[in-house]
């Protein structure tokens, strides 16, 4: 059961890792800005912008949830280990 | 071929000479359709939200001789409102924020240019200044004074801005709470239309 609620924390870890890594934004952004340089016909550098499809997870409406769930499990079994160990 | 040659020569010099320079050096009114498309940011504590509203039209009216006199609008359809997240973008046109349903567009009136500086930089004119006029957003109309640069090339003209607005100066409440935390209570606005001279 030990072993079992360290995956439960380590698995809420890797949530939260890797919402780090995919940006670290507060909500789960669907599509990210491209911004591409030309030069237009004033020979000036011109960026534009467009949405390309590339997930990215956020915090409150991604991560927290499963992450406190995962967390939460892992407490629990905890728990339930340290009593059945303390009444054996 | 005694016969075309003068038929050729008058084609290439009606390709060669560009009409435009002739509509922006002329005394007449200069009429410009334009499009493109902003860019805004909303920089609040606890998140930037950056977004685009695509597919702005306008049409520019302006003298020649004075481009202190340009008037024209300029609108952008709320439904093009992007942020790169689907309900983010369904709440940003909902009722709590920009109402697409009942203020289907921002609309720009522009009534005059101030403090017009104008230079050449080989083929393109440039001017300067500060475009007067209105902004409706949200329905709510409030005068707003734009700082812009217009370039000029042949019968081509690009004109860029960038300014701000303040949401609760168009009753933009929101969900409670959100102005100011999760959503700027300013946003910031930049943008590029494009266009050719008639």
């Amino acid at each position: 059961m030990r072993v079992a609620a360290l995956v439960c924390w380590l698995l809420g870890a890797a949530v939260l890792g890797y919402w780090g890594v995919s940006g670290g934004g507060i909500f789960n952004q669907e599509k990210r800005l491209v911004e591409k340089v030309t030069v237009d016909d004033f020979g000036d550098e011109v960026k534009s912008q467009a949405w390309v499809e590339d997930f990215q997870l956020g915090l409150l409406d991604g991560a927290a949830p499963p992450a406190a769930l995962l967390t939460l499990a892992g407490a629990v079994l905890f728990i339930v280990d340290l009593r059945r160990r303390r009444r054996a | 071929m005694k016969c075309l040659t003068p038929l050729l020569v008058a084609a290439a010099l009606f390709v060669a000479s560009p009409a435009s320079a002739q509509i922006f050096d002329g005394d007449g009114t200069v009429e410009v359709s334009v499009a493109g498309d902003f860019v805004w940011l909303s920089d609040a504590p606890v998140e930037k939200i950056q977004g685009t509203a695509k597919g702005a039209k306008g049409k520019i009216s302006t003298l020649a001789t004075d481009i202190s006199k340009t008037t024209g609008t300029v609108s952008v359809p709320v439904e093009n409102m992007e942020t790169g997240n689907g309900l983010r973008d369904k709440h940003l046109k909902g009722s709590d924020w920009l109402d697409a349903k009942a203020h289907p567009e921002i609309v720009f009136t522009i009534t005059g240019l101030d403090d017009v500086k104008t230079e050449v930089k080989g083929d393109v004119k440039i001017a300067t200044g500060k475009a007067q006029g209105t902004i409706k957003i949200h329905g709510k109309e409030k005068a707003i004074s734009v700082p812009i640069t217009a370039k000029v090339k042949g019968d081509k003209v690009k004109v860029s801005m960038k300014f701000e607005v303040a949401l609760a100066d168009f009753a933009i409440e929101g969900s409670r709470g959100a102005v100011g935390k999760k959503v700027g209570e300013t946003i910031s606005i930049e943008g590029t239309l494009t266009g050719s001279a008639k």
